[in-house]
């Protein structure tokens, strides 16, 4: 006799009643037990509910469409991030303490994080605090407020966010990419910021409140909440409680990028570091930028085309995958990285080489980079020539449906999968034509989009490696604001 | 931790089972990891192996289309040979990325890629767990090349080679030169857990990585992977009787190779002690501070340190009492937060990752990095704010607020089966009456503010307060630290009255550490 521990176990286990596929099929919708209900108020604010097998658990998801991208005055750098962190201070009527010990009081996982097209505020909670969530986001979105003290104070919250990062090598890696990719479009700089307009950030008291005006508005803001939730129950809060925010989104000042580049730098880390690669090919827009459906329709088939060739050529079945890592053994790892964009942007390709034995020569570095460069854009050339094996296909086409199945697991996933893809969209229904756009996809496309985007014309290669013989290491930034002192 | 219930109850393994002995690899005679420990070396002792044969199925009811599997044995890096530091973590990962049965390790992530399927390993310092997740359109094809992973892996020496690179890069460049908070981490560990097997992490050390051989790896996991110190669990929607043959399969995994448990010392008190990695290149410092406490899940004094440490700091939250002081109140750092017990965060999530059972713990404060002018004050700000709550306690009504957070809260941690299974699986480890968050709302319950607090003053004694910190000028913070001068804060904003009133306190606040109790020992070394 075995012991099994069944009948304790099913207390916590909260099982739906149903396979979460098992209602998507008898519902037809490819990734929700059924489609989102979508509404929208007069003052333009869009709510939409998921049903989600959750019991007692919801996701609360604010997106506002504001990011990085949206930085576009000199110097300002990182502050749709440092907005975020201010929209945690309260308001006149609920000061910071206030605020936090009704926060705390739901029980809830309260955050929110900064991407280039968006800024996500999610809060998951019991389901049976519905009404308080709403009651303190429609607060804080429509009557933020904070003092000069507590935004410098804040700013130093900011500068600590970047000393974290800072010694890991992907965050001047990252940096350098997106200059050397972007000559005028904001997505030059990082969602972080550069360090130098981190550290202005205290003198900025005036401009954050502008900010918020700017684009803190409803016709910009969008509330997708999945879980134990009915819509007309959520919508009529939601008409009480955010029905008078007023306020229109700034119009978009965010300039085009003039053209294509290509080029290449090298970092020299100062200190330990595996060497390191990071590509980035200049692809389009997720969207495509576009309004009419046919065209909409074309630009994210090649968004997923693209999206295609990340797994056919970069997971860890892919030929290169097993010739580079597991029988040369010259990296360490090679992953390529999802980065759907509002605007054109960058197919992301990341490798790590095992050290060197010695310290190498610049030549004999260089080399080592040049042959791993040299092996991914042959993978990508042969793709381009169509010579693309059926099977393998088949096999992606599969692994794309059931990751997919996978990766939404919780009331969170749903609700940031579907506030991402409205971020990048500008379409209440961007996610389920993307899929459609996805499960098209034919082996043409794949080739097609791989010759025209994914080409040494259109590369931006960084490296990163301690230094070479006869290179020296750049001294670390200490304290990183000297200006502070 | 208590076993009684379950040595009555669970199966004796090998029942049913002997002639699936032989799918296991045999063990290569010339290899005698005992013989090879260093001379001199303290013995190492095990749990008579009688008392092991013993494997537990765990398994939840669902519905749900995505089956998760998870395979624990209790066996961490605290059974890793003497000089042969990472060699559990390397056997598990072997097993898990390499080749196994027919296939080689190409073949399996090829065989993997359509289902979108996982199968993987990790190590902590008292268990290794082998996790798979498929949908169950594919249950069947999958669950052969588990088995085969967890019976007939290859340990096939380009598979150890390759798994050997990646996690020497992953000790040796990337926690000890890219990562400055889980060195600081790594680095608490070696303070508290001084001249014990929870020193050392489980990835290693570089001259134990070099030393270990192919056979050592294949006679390692013969040796500690066995059923007997193995649970099995599973949930999702299986076929009726799934979980039964999946597990009276993996009883395979025993033999005369197996060895038992490794039994722990008790980690040494210690008074207050600081060491101080030196780190030329970092650009701020970073901050880990904590002790060893006997408090594990099994232990009735946990639910209340939980709540204790949430009051200080859950993580990634906002409301606690560091958090609000350090980045709140003055803006020092991105973040600080307090642990109950030893806390690995589970990808992007805020939850702990369940799979790291321990049988002791540590308390923990994690101080995120601080510009290195600020790192005296912030340090100080922290401990005389430990001292503070474990010295005054929590009033009532801050026992009311963090006792409602925590109830609501902590239903966040199991959210997904795969999550559910795991926590049900560490119950299982540390043997406790009722599953976690009915363990600590039960105990939540019963409890008051006195409770809590007297609980917190009987495992909390800031006086042997262990401190880890990576720092660009390692010898300079030593000698402020010792010297203990006046660190005044630099205000980015005029602060309130009450902020001044405590800083006054805060900067001259006396850490009471003299020479001998601050180490600087250089980055580059550690883990060599």
């Amino acid at each position: 006799m075995r012991r099994a521990f069944l009948a304790a176990l099913a207390l916590v286990a909260g099982a739906a009643p149903l396979g979460a596929d098992e209602i998507r099929a008898q519902e037809a919708h490819p990734v929700f037990p059924a489609p989102p209900q979508v509404s929208r108020l007069p003052n333009g604010l869009r709510v939409i509910s998921i049903p989600w097998p959750s019991p007692g658990i919801v996701a609360y998801y604010t997106l506002v469409r504001v990011g990085s991208r949206d930085e576009v005055e000199e110097g300002h750098s990182g502050f749709a991030h440092l907005f975020e962190h201010m929209m945690f201070r309260g308001t006149e009527a609920m000061p910071g303490d206030e605020y936090e010990a009704r926060v705390q009081a739901l029980g809830a996982d309260n955050n929110a994080y900064t991407d280039r097209d968006l800024t996500m505020y999610t809060v998951t909670a019991p389901s049976e605090q519905l009404d308080e969530i709403v009651a303190l986001e429609a607060e804080r979105f429509q009557r933020l407020s904070y003092s000069e003290e507590d935004f410098r104070t804040e700013t130093g919250a900011v500068q600590g966010e970047y000393a974290k990062s800072a010694s890991s090598p992907f965050l001047p890696m990252w940096e350098a990419l997106n200059e050397l990719a972007f000559e005028r479009h904001t997505y030059g700089h990082t969602t972080l910021g550069y360090l130098r307009d981190i550290c202005a950030m205290p003198e900025e008291y005036a401009y954050s409140r502008r900010f918020f005006q700017r684009f803190y508005t409803p016709d910009n803001t969008t509330l997708v909440v999945a879980g134990d939730v009915d819509h007309a129950a959520l919508l009529a809060a939601v008409r009480s409680a955010y029905g008078s925010w007023r306020g229109r989104r700034a119009r978009d000042a965010v300039p085009a990028e003039p053209g294509v580049r290509s080029g290449a730098r090298h970092l020299v880390w100062n200190g330990s570091a595996p060497p390191r690669v990071l590509l980035g090919y200049r692809t389009p827009a997720f969207a495509g930028g576009a309004t009419r459906p046919a065209a909409r329709a074309a630009a994210l088939r090649e968004t997923a085309a693209l999206d295609v060739v990340r797994k056919l050529v970069f997971s860890e079945a892919s030929p290169l995958y097993r010739r580079l890592v597991n029988e040369e053994r010259k990296l360490l790892r090679l992953e390529s990285y999802e980065a759907h964009t509002r605007d054109p942007g960058l197919f992301l390709v990341g490798a790590q080489l095992p050290p060197p034995e010695e310290v190498p020569s610049v030549e004999a570095r260089d080399a080592a980079f040049a042959e791993i460069v040299d092996a991914v854009q042959g993978e990508l050339r042969r793709l381009a020539e169509g010579r693309i094996d059926p099977e393998r296909f088949a096999r992606t086409s599969s692994h794309l449906r059931y990751a997919l199945l996978a990766e939404v697991a919780t009331p969170n996933d749903a609700a940031n999968l579907l506030g991402r893809m409205i971020a990048v969209g500008d379409d209440t229904g961007t996610l389920e034509a993307y899929l459609r756009a996805l499960a098209a996809v034919t082996p043409d496309d794949v080739a097609r989009v791989a010759g025209a985007y994914l080409v040494p014309e259109r590369r931006i290669q960084i490296t990163l490696a301690p230094p070479a013989q006869g290179e020296t290491a750049p001294a670390p930034p200490e304290p990183l604001c000297p200006e502070a002192e | 931790m208590r076993r009684p219930i379950l040595l009555l109850l669970a199966l004796l393994v090998g029942c049913g089972g002997a002639s699936r002995l032989t799918e296991i690899p045999p063990v290569d005679e010339d290899v005698d990891l005992e013989a090879r420990e260093d001379a001199g070396a303290a013995a190492v002792l095990e749990v008579p192996r009688e008392d092991l044969a013993l494997a537990e199925l765990v398994e939840l009811p669902s519905a749900s289309s995505m089956i998760a599997l998870r395979v624990s044995f209790d066996a961490g890096s605290v059974e890793d040979p003497p000089g042969r530091e990472g060699l559990t973590s390397l056997s598990a990962k072997v097993m898990a990325e390499g080749g196994a049965g027919t296939r080689s390790a190409s073949a399996i992530q090829e065989a993997l890629y359509p289902w979108a399927a996982e199968l993987g390993a990790f190590t902590g310092r008292d268990a290794t767990t082998f996790v798979g997740r498929v949908h169950r359109d594919h249950l069947e094809a999958f669950t052969a090349l588990f088995l085969d992973v967890l019976l007939r892996p290859r340990f096939a020496e380009e598979d150890v080679e390759r798994l050997r690179a990646r996690q020497e890069s992953a000790l040796l460049l990337e926690l000890r030169g890219n990562d400055d908070e889980e060195l600081g981490k790594e680095l608490l560990h070696q303070l508290v857990f001084e001249g014990h097997p929870y020193a050392l992490t489980a990835l290693g050390t570089k001259s134990g990585l070099d030393a270990i051989t192919v056979a050592e790896v294949r006679a390692h996991a013969a040796r500690v992977f066995c059923a007997g110190r193995m649970r099995v669990g599973v949930t999702g929607a299986v076929p009726e009787g799934y979980a039964s043959r999946l597990i009276e399969a993996l009883e395979a995994r025993d033999g005369e190779t197996c060895v038992g448990r490794r039994i722990l010392p008790e980690p040494t008190p210690r008074g207050r002690r600081v060491r101080l990695a030196h780190k030329p290149e970092a650009s701020a410092v970073a901050m880990s501070l904590g002790l060893a406490t006997e408090v594990t899940r099994d232990h009735p004094d946990y639910p209340a340190l939980m709540l204790a440490m949430a009051y200080l700091g859950q993580h990634r939250t906002f409301a606690g009492s560091l958090m609000q002081k350090i980045r709140g109140q003055r803006g020092l750092n991105y973040g600080d937060y307090a642990y109950a017990e030893h806390f690995v965060q589970d990808g992007w999530t805020r939850f702990p990752a369940p799979g790291y059972p321990r049988r002791q713990q540590t308390v923990s404060l994690w101080v995120r990095p601080v510009d290195a002018n600020e790192a005296h004050f912030a340090l100080r700000l922290a401990v005389h704010e430990l001292e503070r709550v474990v010295r005054d306690g929590l009033t009532v009504e801050e026992f009311d607020r963090i006792r409602t957070f925590a109830s609501r809260y902590y239903a966040l941690f199991l959210q997904t089966g795969a999550r559910r299974l795991g926590f049900a699986l560490d119950d299982r480890a540390y043997d406790t009456a009722d599953p976690y968050l009915e363990l600590l709302r039960r105990g939540w319950d019963e409890l008051d503010a006195d409770a809590v607090n007297a609980a917190l003053r009987r495992h909390v004694d800031p006086s042997q307060l262990q401190i880890a910190l990576i720092a660009p000028d390692g010898a300079a913070l030593a000698a402020a630290l010792v010297e203990g001068a006046p660190s005044p804060i630099t205000y980015r904003a005029e602060p309130g009255e009450d902020v001044r009133a405590e800083d006054e306190r805060v900067n001259v606040f006396d850490l009471g550490l003299e020479a001998e109790d601050v180490v600087v020992v250089p980055a580059d070394q550690l883990f060599e």
